[in-house]
């Protein structure tokens, strides 16, 4: 009888301890396997994430038109100045193309800050489809939306909003030790 | 490069980009100033934005209206993108309703359809949103702050419940 009592508050902390363990990660963001996708590169070619892969892939996630992302370009120029291309790829993939930019406005960028700020982006840039189907998977939020991702594809960090080169930098270190 | 040229340069950026590929194919087509009613609109409030087109008559005109939260270098993707209707001859004007508490800018283009082809506004319109508005600021748009408030206050439950019934068995 006494034992029944003493097995009785116990079993309310295990259920307890379940309940809130299951809820507790109701919250919890998505997996952390790095989706492939097609996207189109500037010079017209069918491209995908996973051509990237064996490198630490930063993927910027961007828009023509979001300044945020415009800013973000001086960060991401630190980024390809700094790292080995051997290490990391950088892929800025124009997620708004369901919102009427095209291949043209993207060049127009890029060509206005090699004239006007010298500035030259010398990494990948492409396109998503008309459907939006990287900006559903990987940029519902909004623009700038920063993936790391490590040499095996899988997401190691992710951050919505711009972001300063010291904060992606101390990212990408970890995910270039990581593997 | 201190912040400050950076933005200037930005704005260098954005004002060739607007007028290089945003200038109109079709000649004829001239955009006037976006109008923007209330002056100083506030976050998630409605707003009326018009604009006056001469030189041939659009079969459509649509607005695009990204928000945007200067803090967090955000620009929201669930752009409005509406048609415009002709109110007056020449005069397009729309009202939309603003989506996000945390966005501080809205970002509004203007685009027409004349003979078949869309024409691009070469001047895009910046309007800054009031502040009091933004009494959700720290917000990110979706809700989802980052903070445990749900969990917390089962946890805080659990162990009020727990430390209870074990009083209550001391107790006895």
């Amino acid at each position: 009888m006494i034992l029944k009592k003493e097995i009785k508050p116990i079993s309310i902390l295990v259920f307890l301890f379940f309940f809130l363990t299951v809820f507790a990660g109701c919250t919890e963001e998505k997996s952390n396997t790095g989706e492939d996708f097609t996207f189109t590169s500037l010079d017209g070619e069918t491209k995908h994430l996973s051509d990237f892969y064996g490198k630490v892939i930063v993927l910027d996630c961007m828009a023509v038109n979001c300044q945020p992302c415009m800013r973000q370009m001086f960060e991401l120029k630190k980024i390809s100045e700094n790292y080995s291309k051997n290490d990391v790829s950088i892929l800025s993939i124009d997620v708004w193309v369901s919102s009427g930019e095209t291949a043209f406005m993207l060049q127009s960028v890029i060509d206005a800050f090699k004239n006007q700020v010298n500035l030259t982006l010398d990494w990948t840039f492409g396109l998503d489809d008309s459907q939006g189907t990287i900006q559903n998977t990987y940029a519902s939020t909004g623009v700038p939306t920063l993936y790391i991702l490590d040499k095996k594809g899988n997401i190691y960090y992710s951050h919505v909003g711009y972001e300063s080169y010291t904060d992606i930098s101390k990212k990408i270190d970890e995910a270039i030790i990581k593997n | 490069m201190n912040n400050k040229r950076k933005c200037m340069l930005l704005v260098v950026i954005m004002s060739i980009f607007g007028v290089t590929f945003c200038s109109p194919v079709e000649a004829d087509l001239t955009f006037g100033e976006i109008s923007v009613s209330p002056l100083s609109p506030t976050a998630q409030s409605t707003v009326t934005l018009s604009i006056p087109i001469s030189g041939g008559t659009p079969s459509e005109v649509r607005l695009t209206v990204e928000e945007c939260d200067a803090r967090t270098g955000i620009c929201f993707s669930d752009i409005q993108n509406v048609s415009m209707p002709l109110i007056s001859v020449g005069n397009y004007q729309i009202s939309v309703t603003l989506r996000h508490a945390s966005a501080t800018y809205i970002n509004c283009t203007i685009i027409a359809k004349i003979n078949d082809t869309w024409v691009r506004s070469p001047i895009w319109k910046i309007v800054y949103l009031s502040d009091d508005s933004n009494g959700n600021t720290n917000g990110n748009g979706n809700g989802d702050n980052g903070i445990p408030g749900f969990e917390l206050a089962l946890v805080v439950i659990a162990i009020g419940l727990s430390l209870m019934l074990i009083g209550r068995k001391r107790g006895k």
